[in-house]
């Protein structure tokens, strides 16, 4: 069986992508530049979102210097400029 | 000391929630209550919705209670609610509650949460006009976002 990551998109992404979640299937180094082409590929209406968004894995916001990669199992989310409160 | 962490698609009492964080050894009970406003620019706001990553807010919320622990030793019992879902304008979307021994240290530490709950959590707000279009009859939505800094 494949290994998979899970992808949750909310708020401006839910609204381009047009889904909460997918799955995306892992592969090795699948770093922000990586993560970022494949959400394309699947939701090109992304574009203008992800270059506002930061991204979460496990619930962590990853830092913007791009050292780190999705592993097995992940569960990544595409987290729009916040506006609680 | 107790931290309470919710978020609710309920209706939020800040009654409740300063009552919540009530103590015997508490000198203050200091409080936060976020509203829903009516306008953005010139365009009025018919409805609005929040939309949260709940086990993310939460664990953020978390953590910043956490560090107002580290930041203030007054504290006692510290309370965050955040509603989610339809927020009728002029209603609570957020209450933030600190009882502390003394006034000072709960003030300063509501003040600090709410800035650094508006810049870190991931919770979002759409905004459903009402006068947005030329026509008057569809204003749109828009998602909105808090500034990055405090």
């Amino acid at each position: 069986m494949t290994q998979q990551f899970k992808v949750l998109y909310f708020a401006s992404a839910k609204d381009a992508s047009k889904t909460d979640g997918d799955k995306f299937e892992w592969s090795d180094n699948i770093n922000a530049e990586a993560l970022t082409k494949l959400l394309l590929e699947r939701h090109p209406d992304l574009a203008p979102i992800l270059k506002i968004s930061m991204f979460a894995i496990n619930m962590e916001y990853m830092d913007q210097d791009h050292s780190w990669t999705v592993q097995p199992g992940d569960e990544v989310a595409i987290i729009p400029p916040v506006s609680g409160g | 000391m107790k931290d309470i962490v919710k978020i609710t698609a309920d209706i939020i009492s800040l009654d409740e929630i300063a009552k919540a964080v009530a103590d015997p050894k508490a000198g203050a009970i200091s409080t936060f209550s976020g509203t829903t406003r009516d306008n953005f620019e010139d365009k009025e706001v018919k409805t609005l919705a929040y939309e949260a990553y709940i086990p993310m807010a939460e664990k953020s919320i978390q953590s910043l209670i956490t560090a107002a622990r580290q930041k203030w030793d007054d504290l006692i019992h510290v309370a965050i609610v955040h509603k989610i879902g339809d927020c009728p304008v002029g209603e609570t979307s957020v209450v933030i509650a600190v009882s502390s021994g003394h006034r000072v240290q709960g003030l300063e530490a509501v003040h600090w949460l709410i800035d650094e709950l508006k810049v870190q959590v991931p919770i979002w707000k759409k905004e459903v006009y009402t006068n947005g279009g030329p026509d008057g009859t569809d204003g749109g939505e828009m998602w909105k976002a808090n500034n990055t800094l405090p």
